[in-house]
């Protein structure tokens, strides 16, 4: 009797309303500012009325909702409920701010740790039902992203101005639009060079099996190297030639900038690439190269039309990890000049300016996950049939 | 091991020590090529003690990270754990998207400037390779060899201890040097925010456009960097040994 009854508890729930109610009774929720670089003062949820009991009742319906594992009906309210709690631990920070900010006021308000773990117990509740087989397809999809949906609905009818992160947004908000496309400029030119010179080191290293220890041990070094130091290695040599001859001056080479960091970034981003085009290739079945050899086609015809296509699914998961790399390390760009969204990162680090940290760092993860998602699809629909079904997809 | 790989580590850690000890080597090649520099050193602290702090924010953030790691990635193995191991895999896998930059800068509103909040940045970092490792090598152990552990009479511990902590070792392993090598290019990044370390110099480098300062900090990360790689691949390669000694005979 016991035993079943413990089947029914489902506790990674569990877990997420002890995280839950760890950050509502002991850690702040809001921080006060008195202007934007002062250090601010921690409140705690209970000062936030009337919202601080919607989060409660919230929490408790979660604790009983974790005794209904399995069931169908507790796992909808649960996934609804999830997305329910984001949504109101953001706007009971956000009517605070509401009530609390004057036009004039240097007052700034910010979501604190608490309100953040709130979030990750919102995050695991919505994981807990993520997966469940009744969930439809296009369930799967919407349900536990009805957050963002309405986060990003209220966000644009100028819901959370009165946060901090937001007003620091309308300051500098060409700046920020500006920093942002070159962000995603350089991590573009990054992915596509490395991509280019990765593929083929990567067949290279296939092809001619005396280069292979030469090439990965090559772009292996790289890899170790701190991306900082690695950017500081390019200057100095830089530096010295658009001194030496002014002609590359004048096409933008430099030795600070974009010149040193796309060469930098791009070294960054090789190993995945050949590693991944190598070990695809590698792990190709010997017995479908017979068999194309057999049918009549010529080493061109089997490269193309039976090594490449077969090995694209594991060369597309090295593009991944790649652009996700390059995505993160395009941050450390700023501090050699060459922007993205790393200056804010860096500026407010400067300044002491915590909430121009976020502003910086929100996105550059937002893009990260972005990339993540987007090239997982991709990745999926250049997986050859067959190759899908003999995984047992 | 390999004898000779062994040497060759203990001549280029040695020629390490030298250089960063002495400033005769250093002064000789900067000097040369950056004739008109004033100050062709780093002069705020000796070299030794940036490599020093350096390897204290890394090895001390490694060590805690490798710990807390190992302990959830054998917890979510066992039996009474295995229901948290899909909501560790997730975690692992979306946590690894974040850039560790970024979470090295969201310390910054948390805790503030310092060598706490980059350990603490470092920690959170490195945790999670360490932990999707430790989980993918005990199940890539087979179900056979577990059963014949427990037909032999071994208890639960000595499965942990005798089987399948030594069988994972290798792919354990692998995980903290993924982590200790992320966490030497993090802790660079860390002197922006205080932390000291062999960013120091780079910084300064590039804010007094000093290409001197910048080539020397780099120069040494860099190395040092290389160094400790090379040393992780020669224990891996070791432990595989042993391994298959341990399976051939």
């Amino acid at each position: 009797m016991k035993k079943h009854f413990n089947q029914n508890i489902d506790y990674i729930l569990l877990l997420s309303f002890f995280i839950g109610s760890f950050a509502y009774f002991f850690l702040g929720y809001v921080t006060v500012r008195e202007n934007r670089l002062s250090s601010g003062e921690n409140l705690s949820i209970l000062k936030v009325s009337p919202w601080n009991i919607i989060v409660f009742f919230e929490l408790l319906l979660i604790l009983f909702l974790s005794f209904f594992k399995n069931n169908k009906i507790a796992s909808y309210i649960t996934i609804f409920t999830g997305n329910i709690i984001f949504i109101s631990v953001l706007s009971g920070v956000a009517h605070f701010s509401r009530n609390f900010i004057t036009k004039d006021s240097l007052m700034r308000i910010s979501l604190s740790g608490g309100a953040w773990m709130m979030l990750l117990a919102a995050y695991i509740v919505i994981f807990s039902v993520k997966k469940e087989n009744f969930l439809k397809r296009w369930e799967k999809i919407i349900f536990p992203n009805l957050f963002l949906i309405v986060t990003s609905i209220l966000l644009l009818n100028g819901f959370f101005d009165n946060l901090s992160i937001i007003q620091e947004f309308h300051i500098r908000k060409d700046k920020f639009l500006y920093e942002f496309f070159n962000h995603l400029s350089i991590a573009f030119y990054t992915v596509l060079m490395g991509t280019i010179l990765g593929v083929s080191l990567g067949v290279l290293a296939y092809k001619k099996k005396k280069f292979k220890p030469a090439v990965l041990s090559f772009v292996g070094f790289f890899q170790t190297i701190p991306g900082l130091a690695l950017f500081g290695l390019f200057i100095a040599p830089l530096a010295f030639l658009s001194y030496k001859y002014p002609f590359l001056r004048n096409i933008g080479i430099k030795g600070i900038g974009r010149t040193p960091a796309l060469i930098g970034l791009t070294l960054y981003a090789l190993l995945p690439m050949v590693r991944n085009t190598y070990e695809g290739l590698k792990n190709i079945d010997r017995s479908i190269l017979k068999v194309g050899s057999g049918m009549g086609m010529n080493n061109i015809q089997i490269f193309f039309k039976i090594e490449i296509p077969l090995s694209v699914p594991v060369i597309l998961s090295g593009l991944r990890i790649s652009t996700i790399q390059a995505i993160g390390n395009t941050t450390l760009a700023a501090l050699i000049g060459a922007g993205g969204l790393g200056t804010f990162v860096f500026q407010g680090i400067g300044q002491g300016a915590p909430d121009l940290i976020i502003l910086g760092a929100i996105p550059i993860i937002a893009l990260s996950l972005g990339a993540d998602i987007i090239l997982r699809m991709v990745k999926k629909i250049f997986t050859p049939q067959a190759l899908k079904r003999s995984e047992g997809e | 091991m390999n004898k000779k790989k062994v040497i060759f580590l203990f001549i280029i850690t040695g020629f390490f020590v030298f250089i960063i000890t002495n400033d005769g080597f250093f002064n000789f090649l900067l000097g040369g090529l950056f004739p008109n520099q004033k100050n062709i050193l780093y002069n705020r602290q000796p070299m030794v003690a940036l490599v020093g702090s350096h390897l204290e924010l890394v090895m001390l953030s490694s060590l805690l990270a490798v710990l807390i790691g190992v302990t959830i990635g054998l917890v979510v193995t066992r039996k009474f754990g295995r229901k948290f191991l899909p909501l560790v895999n997730e975690l692992t896998s979306f946590g690894q998207t974040f850039p560790p930059v970024a979470i090295l800068a969201l310390s910054v509103p948390i805790l503030g400037f310092g060598f706490k909040p980059t350990i603490l940045a470092l920690v959170v970092y490195s945790i999670l390779p360490i932990v999707e490792n430790t989980v993918s090598g005990i199940q890539s152990i087979p179900d056979s060899i577990l059963d014949t552990a427990k037909g032999v009479g071994m208890n639960k511990f000595q499965v942990l201890y005798k089987i399948e902590l030594p069988l994972s070792l290798n792919i354990i392993l692998g995980g903290i040097r993924t982590s200790v090598i992320i966490n030497i290019g993090t802790a660079t990044v860390g002197a922006t925010i205080g932390a000291g370390g062999l960013g120091k110099p780079i910084i300064a480098g590039l804010v007094n456009q000093n290409s001197s300062y910048l080539l020397h900090g780099a120069l040494v990360a860099a190395f040092m960097a290389f160094i400790i790689d090379y040393f992780f691949s020669l224990i891996i390669r070791s432990s595989k040994k042993e391994k298959m000694n341990i399976n051939g005979g």
